[in-house]
């Protein structure tokens, strides 16, 4: 394996300084060069400043060494990767790769342009800089695009670049794609296009910008700002920019009209609404919660109003990605006619693109989910919407399809994905076959077991599988809402059967995770609403009691139990993890328990696992010491949420022996050799005690709060939800310095407040206005 | 009054040190030995011998300032072992109180001399001390209310408002910034050298940004009038004062200038604690035959903006007699540090301003007021 231990970022700006804080992040050495310190040290502080979070820890900008270029060279000598990503200018780029080339030795040297080919960087550098430099392109935010394109030649050492792509993927969490060195590589080639043909097609069939949105974000599996949103944020400017580039440099490509930015939006631009950064683009802020929307017609800024289309209406019954698509691009009405000729143009350029910018789709489609947000590439949507009705209606619509795929579909091959006995193939274009995909041992899913039939017990909303090696897996995938999982009483179920049937198949152990977006929101609000609304407090309690019991099932088991939580590991997500034997994340988790804002504290025991935790970090000798609750209540009772696994471990949701790892696809077969590891010579936990501060320390937090009130920092609702997370945190009525209580106790008195509060009429207000809104009342 | 009584020989102080300043991370004893070294470095006339108590304030006396901070100060200070050390604990007015003490004991023929110091590092051991515990029945009787609201009731009774409140601590400010340019406290400020830095004069005052003061939210009640600007702020510091009876002065040659003439404590209700110099003084005026007319100068520490004007107004003082450079809300008011501190301070105005008779007093959480009237002769 390639040793990458120190690095120099070349460039400060906000691709270099962003691309710097992840190698931190990562616990690596850098350099960050810049004309002069004070230029490399203010874009490294703005990196610590920035939306979302560059950083894990803002405490890891000590790795980081500012220099500049005249002093401090030689520092290269010290560094195993040089990354260049100074100002797309060819002829700056070659002054510096002159300036560096006598301090380079066996470095691997890389630039991270997004549009100068290999051949232009390259062309004057002497031999051995040649040998060792090639192209790696990140995407901004470098530290959650998951995205990097290579881009190599012939010079270069195939173990190098080999070596490169472990280093990306393990250490910086990066998914690795191959492009050709063509103008704007793949994914930004396909990405903008589809933008511009969305930008075309919108004016040309008269819809409305707000409309477009919202047939183009997550109703096709795209991201959220959808396209023009996503506009406003990207920049007018650099929209032009780009399509600019394209059109400049795609001399021979038939599509290229495409990219000519239309005269109404250069006017935009010209009268200086760039978007967000001006203040108005194809939106404009009027004010606080008010925004209008330009329109095309009038080209005035005008209130949102969205139209109702017949295909929205049916895409939104269904639950599946492939069912939405379908619905909604064979609609007869404008909105599907506008989607089907959106994205089948899109999808017949990419095809028509194979071969050009990338020798095969699975580099294509990796590139536009990794680089663009979109929750599935062109070649598997076409597979999801269907590849002999999409490819008979593009031909009915005169659509140029390249050779390879007529003679595919002249085969009667009719997808370009498949799937056989937990193996994954690939349309391979120059073999006219199917190639099986490569993953690596460490790429571990459920769905590969799944196919594999390993299924040992489904359920609506989680599923025990068997992960091979006398691992037992158990996979949450809630029925009603996948992308965020919420908990319910399936998944409490299945964990719970999941423990007896480890026991009585002598397997070795538990992994608790997922194949989706996020481990676990939370609770399922909706239960606890209609319990609460018909005053159910028994069955309440019986869910509660439930849950808490099979989560001390998890912990006292007699094999250990791992969990690999990423993405949203929220309330009763966080909850599961925190009762297990060890916690294996993805650094990009965000975990809280955020039960206050709902008017409602932790009820599964996240309580009791806040205490134990705080307890082991905050070492003393005081009987009933008040730091511990003080922690523990700042933490919870403020409904903090870590921004990264690594916070997570400073906010001590995450314990001593839990860790995290950089790639989230391994996670898996990391929790699965956990388990394994663990599982020699086990040994079950012990059920503790607790010596809290009782009464005394509870009338600290109780005045506290009363401060709180007084100062408006906090409503009178929230002081009642304080109270009770106090009461539970200082050991209820039973707790004192001088009478420990145990963890049964603390389950019992979390519960009560738990129901107690959900008895509050505020607290039904707080949860239905979240159902309702998405977003926290404060009352 | 006896023949034999106590006399200040001198007093210094550290600079103060405020959130993100250059003192954080220093301990009360390094910073407080640092002080009783130099004090006595320049007051060649008594002897390290003639030392033989150190009584030293402190309000949050656990952690780094536990332990007998005390004699840890004087072993740090290379006393010889035959010198003892007590820490007096009466919050805010504990430095005040070791003096009071230390000259007890000194009238009373106990000892002939000592030091009386003070010291609160606010940053490493925050106010309520690592781990609070509330007796019920005390809580129920609000015993343990927050101080910014017991300066909100005081605020209310005299209908003191936020305006008059920011006046006061801009002139805490100006005063302060003045003094300093004028080199009133260089003879009462110790420089310190801590992490490659020397720190020679104190971090809080500034010259005061109205518009920001203006903008600030009520700080304790959201319908009061008391914001972070007219409060005292969290900091760092600490004050020493060279004590010792009338007759050693004299033997040892000392033409003492600073005479203690009285000291007094008195208790007020706890809901509004910033009241107590009131009584307190009252006490003081009297054991010393004086009048408040008699006194030319006052150093009231400056918890709050609406408790020094509350002070000031009831008792119907002469404001421009107050805090001549300055106070506790563009200083700080390291709790433990400031009833030595403002002693000090108050020498020095003492002489600037050729005056005669000065007060000290400040007011103490859970409803005490402590005062000393102290006489230059010269």
């Amino acid at each position: 394996m390639l040793k990458i231990n120190n690095v120099a970022v070349l460039g400060t700006g906000v691709m270099g300084s962003q691309i710097a804080a992840h190698c931190a992040n990562a616990g690596l050495k850098v350099f960050a060069f810049d004309m002069n310190q004070d230029i490399s040290k203010q874009g490294i502080e703005k990196a610590t400043k920035m939306k979302p979070k560059a950083f894990y820890d803002k405490k890891d900008i000590s790795l980081i060494e500012c220099c500049n270029y005249d002093d401090h060279l030689e520092r290269l000598k010290e560094c195993d990767w040089i990354i260049e990503v100074i100002a797309e200018r060819l002829d700056w780029k070659k002054d510096l790769y002159n300036k560096i080339s006598p301090f380079i030795s066996n470095q691997i040297v890389t630039s991270n342009t997004s549009g100068i080919s290999l051949a232009e960087l390259s062309e004057d550098m002497d031999e051995n800089l040649k040998r060792n430099f090639f192209i790696t392109h990140f995407f901004n935010p470098p530290r959650y695009m998951k995205l990097v394109e290579f881009i190599y030649s012939e010079f270069n050492d195939k173990g190098l670049v080999d070596g490169m792509v472990e280093f990306m993927e393990n250490r910086l969490g990066k998914g690795v794609v191959y492009a050709k060195d063509t103008p704007n590589f793949i994914a930004n080639r396909i990405g903008v296009f589809g933008m511009m043909v969305t930008v075309n097609e919108s004016i040309k069939r008269k819809m409305n910008i707000e409309d477009v949105d919202g047939l183009t974000g997550t109703l096709i599996g795209r991201p959220k700002s959808a396209t023009f949103r996503t506009a406003d944020v990207v920049g007018l400017d650099v929209m032009e920019f780009v399509s600019n580039t394209a059109y400049n440099k795609c001399i021979d490509d038939p599509y290229r009209d495409e990219y000519r930015i239309p005269k109404k939006i250069k006017k935009l631009i010209d009268s200086g609404n760039l978007g967000q950064k001006s203040g108005a683009g194809f939106y404009k802020k009027i004010e606080k919660g008010v925004i209008h929307v330009l329109d095309f017609e009038s080209m005035e800024y005008r209130p949102i109003k969205k139209k109702k289309f017949k295909a929205v209406a049916l895409a939104k019954e269904q639950n599946t990605l492939e069912g939405k698509l379908r619905s909604a691009i064979f609609c007869d009405d404008d909105a599907g006619k506008f989607l089907w000729a959106i994205i089948s143009q899109s999808l017949t350029y990419c095809a028509n693109l194979i071969g050009e910018i990338s020798d095969d789709i699975v580099n294509v489609d990796n590139a536009l989910c990794w680089g663009f947000g979109w929750e599935k590439g062109p070649f598997k949507m076409w597979d999801m919407i269907g590849f002999n009705i999409a490819v008979q209606k593009m031909k009915d619509d005169d659509l140029k399809l390249p050779d390879w795929l007529l003679d595919m579909h002249k085969k009667g091959i009719n997808s370009f994905y498949k799937k056989e006995k937990g193996d994954q193939f690939y349309y391979d274009i120059s073999k006219a076959d199917y190639q099986k995909i490569n993953f690596g041992q460490s790429r571990l899913m459920f769905s590969q077991f799944i196919e594999k039939k390993n299924t040992i017990k489904k359920d609506w909303s989680a599923s025990m599988i068997d992960l091979d090696d006398g691992v037992l897996g158990v996979e949450l995938h809630s029925v009603l809402k996948p992308d965020f999982n919420p908990l319910d009483g399936s998944m409490v179920s299945i964990l719970e059967s999941a423990v007896n049937w480890v026991s009585e198949n002598n397997y070795k152990g538990i992994v608790i995770s997922g194949d989706g977006v996020n481990f676990s929101a939370g609770a399922n609000l909706n239960l606890i609403l209609n319990a609460a609304d018909r005053k159910e407090w028994d069955l309440i309690d019986r869910m509660t009691k439930t849950m808490q019991d099979t989560f001390q099932s998890l912990r006292f088991a007699p094999f250990p139990v791992v969990a690999a939580p990423f993405g949203f590991v929220l309330g009763g997500g966080y909850e599961i993890c925190g009762s297990c034997d060890r916690i294996v994340a993805a650094s990009e988790s965000y975990i809280g328990l955020v039960e206050v804002g709902m008017g409602i504290i932790p009820g599964a025991g996240g309580n009791l696992r806040m205490l134990n935790n705080v307890s082991d970090n905050v070492k003393t000798m005081m009987p009933g010491s008040f730091p511990v609750v003080q922690k523990v209540f700042e933490t919870v009772g403020f409904g903090r949420v870590a921004t990264s696994a690594k916070e997570a471990r400073k906010l001590s949701y995450l314990r001593k022996d839990d860790y995290f790892i950089m790639n989230r696809l391994d996670l898996l077969y990391e929790a699965k050799q956990e388990v394994l590891k663990m599982s020699k010579g086990y040994s079950v936990p012990e059920v503790r005690t607790f010596k809290l501060p009782g009464v005394s320390g509870r009338l600290v937090v109780d005045s506290t709060i009363k401060g709180f009130v007084k100062s408006k920092k906090i409503s009178e609702h929230d002081a009642v939800v304080g109270r009770k997370l106090a009461y539970v945190l200082t050991g209820g009525d039973k707790g004192g310095p001088f009478s420990p209580v145990d963890e049964q106790y603390l389950l019992d008195i979390e519960r009560e407040a738990f129901i107690s509060l959900c008895g509050e009429q505020k607290t039904i207000d707080r949860i239905e206005y979240f159902l309702k809104k998405g977003k926290p009342l404060r009352n | 009054m006896s023949d034999r009584y106590s006399v200040i020989i001198d007093g210094v102080r550290s600079p103060m040190g405020v959130k993100n300043g250059n003192m954080i991370g220093m301990r009360s004893d390094d910073l407080t030995a640092n002080l009783v070294k130099a004090l006595l470095k320049r007051n060649t006339s008594i002897n390290n011998k003639n030392i033989e108590d150190i009584v030293m304030g402190c309000a949050f006396p656990e952690g780094p300032q536990g332990m007998l901070m005390a004699k840890g100060v004087a072993i740090l200070s290379d006393l010889p072992e035959t010198t003892t050390g007590k820490v007096v604990n009466r919050f805010c007015g504990s430095s005040m109180d070791a003096l009071h003490q230390l000259s007890q004991a000194i009238n009373s023929n106990d000892i002939d001399c000592g030091i009386a110091c003070g010291a609160e590092d606010m940053f490493g051991v925050p106010m309520g001390g690592f781990s609070p515990s509330f007796h019920p029945e005390l809580y129920e009787k609000e015993f343990y209310m927050g101080m910014g609201e017991t300066a909100e009731n005081l605020s209310k009774e005299l209908d003191i408002s936020r305006e008059d409140q920011e006046d006061f601590a801009v002139n805490s400010h100006k005063k302060a910034l003045e003094a300093c340019k004028n080199g009133n406290f260089d003879n009462e400020i110790i420089s310190i050298k801590f992490n490659g830095n020397e720190i020679k004069k104190d971090e809080g005052p500034r010259e005061p940004n109205v518009e920001k003061i203006k903008s600030l939210d009520p700080a304790f009640d959201s319908d009061g009038t008391i914001t972070a600007a007219t409060a005292s702020p969290i900091s760092i510091g600490a004050s020493a004062i060279l004590v010792s009876s009338n007759k050693l002065a004299e033997e040892a040659g000392i033409k003492s200038e600073f005479k203690i003439l009285s000291r007094a404590i008195a208790g007020v209700d706890w809901t509004k604690m910033g009241m107590g110099p009131l009584p307190a003084t009252e006490k003081a005026l009297k054991k010393a035959n004086l009048s408040m007319d008699d006194i030319d100068v006052i150093e009231l520490n400056e918890a709050f903006a609406a408790q020094s004007l509350y002070v000031i107004r009831k008792g119907g003082w002469d404001i421009n007699k107050v805090n001549l450079n300055g106070g506790a809300i563009a200083l700080g008011h390291p709790l433990g540090c400031s009833g030595s501190r403002i002693i000090v301070t108050l020498m020095n105005v003492m002489r600037q301003k050729d005056a005669r008779y000065g007060l000290a007093t400040m007011c103490i959480g859970t409803g005490q007021g402590i005062a000393t009237i102290i006489e230059r002769t010269k």
